[in-house]
């Protein structure tokens, strides 16, 4: 039997059928063509194929796509506008916490996700968002540099807020 | 890759213990085991019937005599509930389970029907006598979540009934409980053994009621009950908790052929965390309710 489903994906509204056994992250890759969301081992132990659903960070993996009905996603591909990258986007080029690349979406978007709800994260709140996300290339060092970046611009930008 | 099966969501108890009357249905809550069993070929069924399209399945609740969790409660809803901080075991163990994507997705009823012997939750739910609340067309029943745990991957329910919620009793007063886990890497992974502490402080060195839970020990989680029985028979010291604990071991005999540690390991990493857990909480001055 397919499903029919209403989502929102990075904006866009979509009315699309589905069989019930396609799993989110297919559905976002194959059905929508946005490739960004990464299969990596399919199986909830990696964290490649995280997207923020609803406002929070899942695996899209372990969602079959008919659960995902009614619902707002946000993917990779939804976080810069246009050319214009988001803060950890850039700080993520700027401290190089990016090699292969293949575990960047899912942590942007695990780390997108914490970032929304806390202002200011600590230390360990950013290692709890990373945790879940396998990267074998930066051993992770890089990447709390960047949102420590991130938040450091933040700090400086309420310090230079001076009312006149 | 997933293969042929059906989905509904009914929108009421009514309507979902209807659809899961059928031959090859299974109850879907957060998926977070059941997705994984099945990509990995594990499960066969017909149909997944969601239950997330039930209200009355969510949220946790205060009683007039303690807290009630339904049972599609989200892990992380557990970590961060104010109704449940004087349960410290039971929201440390809910912080540790999966990573955070997991936790925002797992939920209460699902890793209790799961089974695991390793379920990060389980432990501090047993130590604070949590009962769980099932539902079918006969009516309701309720029963110890200690009776409810049959062995891995099995649970005390029979077919067209459903887990509605879990219920707390009011934490006692000056009680605290502690939640260690032993796990290979710091990250993503399950439990190679942990346990669950409780006892009542009263500040004057001393410990009662002290309860111990363990999990990945045995074939599930389990409540220590002849250990406790010994440490409450008469004022603690560490010889007596030694000499519990020693009793303990002598009878556990945990599963060879584990993929996460080795049987002796198990034990004396119980042991250690049992002592060093019941000693802290000793000296400590924290009391959580």
């Amino acid at each position: 039997m397919r499903h029919k489903i209403q989502v929102k994906i990075n904006g866009i509204l979509y009315h699309k059928e589905v069989d019930a056994d396609l799993t989110l992250l297919r559905f976002i890759r194959e059905k929508i063509g946005l490739t960004g969301t990464k299969c990596g081992c399919e199986n909830g132990e990696c964290g490649a194929c995280t997207v923020i659903l609803d406002g929070h960070a899942v695996r899209s993996c372990l969602i079959l796509a008919a659960e995902a009905d009614g619902s707002e996603i946000l993917t990779i591909e939804g976080l810069a506008a246009g050319e214009k990258l988001t803060p950890l986007q850039q700080a993520f080029i700027d401290e190089g916490a990016v090699q292969c690349g293949f575990c960047t979406p899912g942590i942007l978007m695990g780390l997108q996700a914490l970032l929304n709800e806390v202002e200011s994260p600590s230390l360990n709140e950013v290692k709890e968002a990373v945790g879940g996300h396998l990267c074998r290339c930066t051993g992770y060092n890089s990447i709390t540099r960047a949102v420590k970046l991130v938040l450091d611009k933040n700090k400086n930008m309420l310090a230079n807020f001076t009312l006149k | 890759m997933l293969d042929g099966f059906e989905y509904i969501k009914p929108t009421s108890l009514t309507d979902a213990l209807r659809c899961l009357e059928e031959d090859g249905t299974l109850p879907l809550a957060g998926g977070t085991d059941v997705l994984v069993n099945l990509h990995e070929g594990k499960l066969k069924l017909k149909k997944l019937v969601d239950l997330k399209g039930v209200k009355e399945l969510k949220g946790i609740e205060k009683l007039s005599d303690g807290v009630r969790i339904g049972a599609l409660t989200l892990v992380q809803e557990i970590v961060r509930s104010p109704l449940l901080r004087n349960y410290g075991a039971l929201q440390k163990g809910a912080s540790r389970l999966g990573c955070l994507e997991i936790r925002w997705r797992a939920t209460a009823g699902g890793n209790i029907c799961n089974g695991s012997p390793s379920a990060d939750t389980v432990p501090g739910l047993l130590l604070y006598n949590a009962e769980v609340l099932l539902y079918s067309k006969e009516g309701e029943r309720r029963m110890s979540l200690e009776d409810f745990l049959v062995g891995p991957g099995k649970v005390n329910m029979a077919k067209g009934e459903i887990l509605t919620a879990i219920i707390l009793p009011d934490a006692q007063p000056l009680s605290c409980s502690r939640y260690y886990r032993i796990s290979r890497v710091k990250g993503m992974d399950l439990s190679s053994v942990n346990v669950g502490l409780y006892a009542e402080h009263y500040g004057n060195n001393d410990l009662t009621n002290v309860r111990i839970a363990l999990g990945a020990v045995l074939p599930k989680v389990s409540r220590m009950r002849e250990a406790e029985a010994y440490i409450n028979a008469e004022l603690l010291t560490e010889s007596r908790l030694d000499e519990a604990i020693k009793n303990m071991l002598a009878k556990l005999s945990p599963r060879e052929g584990s993929l996460r540690a080795a049987p002796a390991y198990k034990k004396q990493m119980a042991a250690e965390l049992i002592k060093e857990g019941l000693l802290e909480m000793y000296w400590g001055d924290r009391n959580e309710a």
